[in-house]
């Protein structure tokens, strides 16, 4: 078991002597105690030893630095870097800007066309028509919700568009290819009353009148 | 951007296909309103402001008619139902809505005598005759070819399908 040696100021000074940062005197003096004291070989031993295993490792520094680049060529690179992401981000947002455009007219498109088919009005004869038919494969006997002039015809009514007083009335719902026709008929038309009058009721149950139809 | 560019060209086509199909319906809707605004003022002898009154007075009827017949087709419905019922300690109540349904029958029906009655304010009683043919005969065709066009509907429909 290793002792301390009773020299305090001699084993104070060891350290300093391990590293070698005494002066020459006092070197000269603590090494000649040494070499007669075997508590401080010891103790000098082992403070070898210790600052063998504390040294830290190479490091060639002057690689290192012929190897970084020069402070210009970082700024070089640097500012170019942040130039392509600047044009990256910009066509980013152009992508985004046209998608959310295209996506608005799209939407508009489908919204007007939409209105369109809503106000245009084609479709309610076919409706009047679909539920009528319902109607009557229900083959109930009762009254109709649907009044006799269910769509109205006038001639003259207030102009919404156009600048005539006309208004067509149920025609709007003709379609195009009957429109056409009537429009041709026109032509030829007389203002003249008809001779005969419209359909007349029919009779559920048989009378004599009735009977005398051919 | 390519992408996008792609879906417009593929759309554009298309929409602008539905786009001229509408365009071309006011067109033929305003030649027919030409046609009989020309008919009315070459035949029954119109003037601007007779065309005036009478668009004014149509205007009026037109919105009567529209009334009623709503009218009509709500009083219908309750009746339709009290059918459905089949309550026979409902009667009254029966008896009143079928009474309603005839009296608004009666109140358009009573419209025509309305509107001639406002058409000799500014009308002779000719241009009155031939106002009435022309609406007759137009009327007349109008629903001639929505009959047509109902026929052909319930013919397509597919059966079994109401």
């Amino acid at each position: 078991m290793m002792r301390d040696c009773e020299n305090g100021q001699i084993r104070d000074q060891l350290p300093a002597l391990v590293h070698g940062t005494l002066g020459a005197a006092e070197g000269h003096a603590v090494a000649a105690h040494v070499a007669q004291c075997n508590d401080c070989q010891a103790e000098v031993t082992l403070l070898h030893r210790v600052r063998a295993s504390l040294d830290a490792p190479h490091i060639d520094t002057a690689h290192i630095v012929a190897i970084l680049p020069l402070p210009s060529e970082v700024m070089a690179r640097t500012a170019h870097v942040r130039q392509v992401r600047q044009v990256r981000q910009v066509r980013q947002v152009r992508r985004w800007r046209m998608a959310a455009a295209a996506a608005i007219i799209l939407a508009a498109v489908v919204s007007l066309a939409s209105l369109r088919q809503l106000f245009d009005g084609g479709s309610a004869a076919g409706r009047s028509a679909s539920a009528m038919a319902a109607r009557r494969s229900e083959g109930q006997v009762m009254p109709s919700i649907v009044p006799d002039e269910s769509v109205p015809v006038a001639l003259l009514a207030p102009a919404l568009v156009s600048a005539s007083p006309v208004t067509i009335g149920a025609a709007r719902h003709l379609s195009d290819a009957q429109l056409r026709l009537l429009l041709k008929e026109m032509d030829g038309l007389k203002a003249l009353p008809c001779a005969d009058p419209e359909a007349p009721h029919l009779a559920l149950v048989q009378t004599d009148s009735s009977e005398d139809r051919p | 951007m390519r992408r996008i560019v792609a879906i417009v060209m593929m759309l554009a086509p298309v929409l602008a296909s539905a786009q001229g199909q509408r365009s071309v319906r006011p067109v033929l809707e305003e030649q027919v309103r030409a046609q009989l605004e020309r008919v009315l003022r070459s035949q029954v002898g119109l003037n601007d402001a007779q065309l005036q009154k009478v668009q004014e007075l149509t205007s009026r009827l037109e919105t009567q008619k529209v009334s009623l017949n709503q009218e009509e087709s709500r009083v219908r419905q309750v009746l339709r139902d009290e059918v459905l019922l089949g309550d026979t300690s409902r009667n009254v109540r029966v008896a009143e809505l079928l009474d309603r349904v005839i009296k608004i029958t009666k109140q358009r029906n009573d419209l025509p005598e309305q509107e001639q009655k406002e058409l000799a304010l500014f009308m002779s009683p000719m241009q009155r005759a031939k106002y009435f043919g022309v609406q007759e005969l137009f009327q007349r065709r109008v629903r001639e070819l929505l009959q047509e066009q109902r026929q052909e509907q319930a013919q397509q429909k597919p059966p079994g399908n109401p």
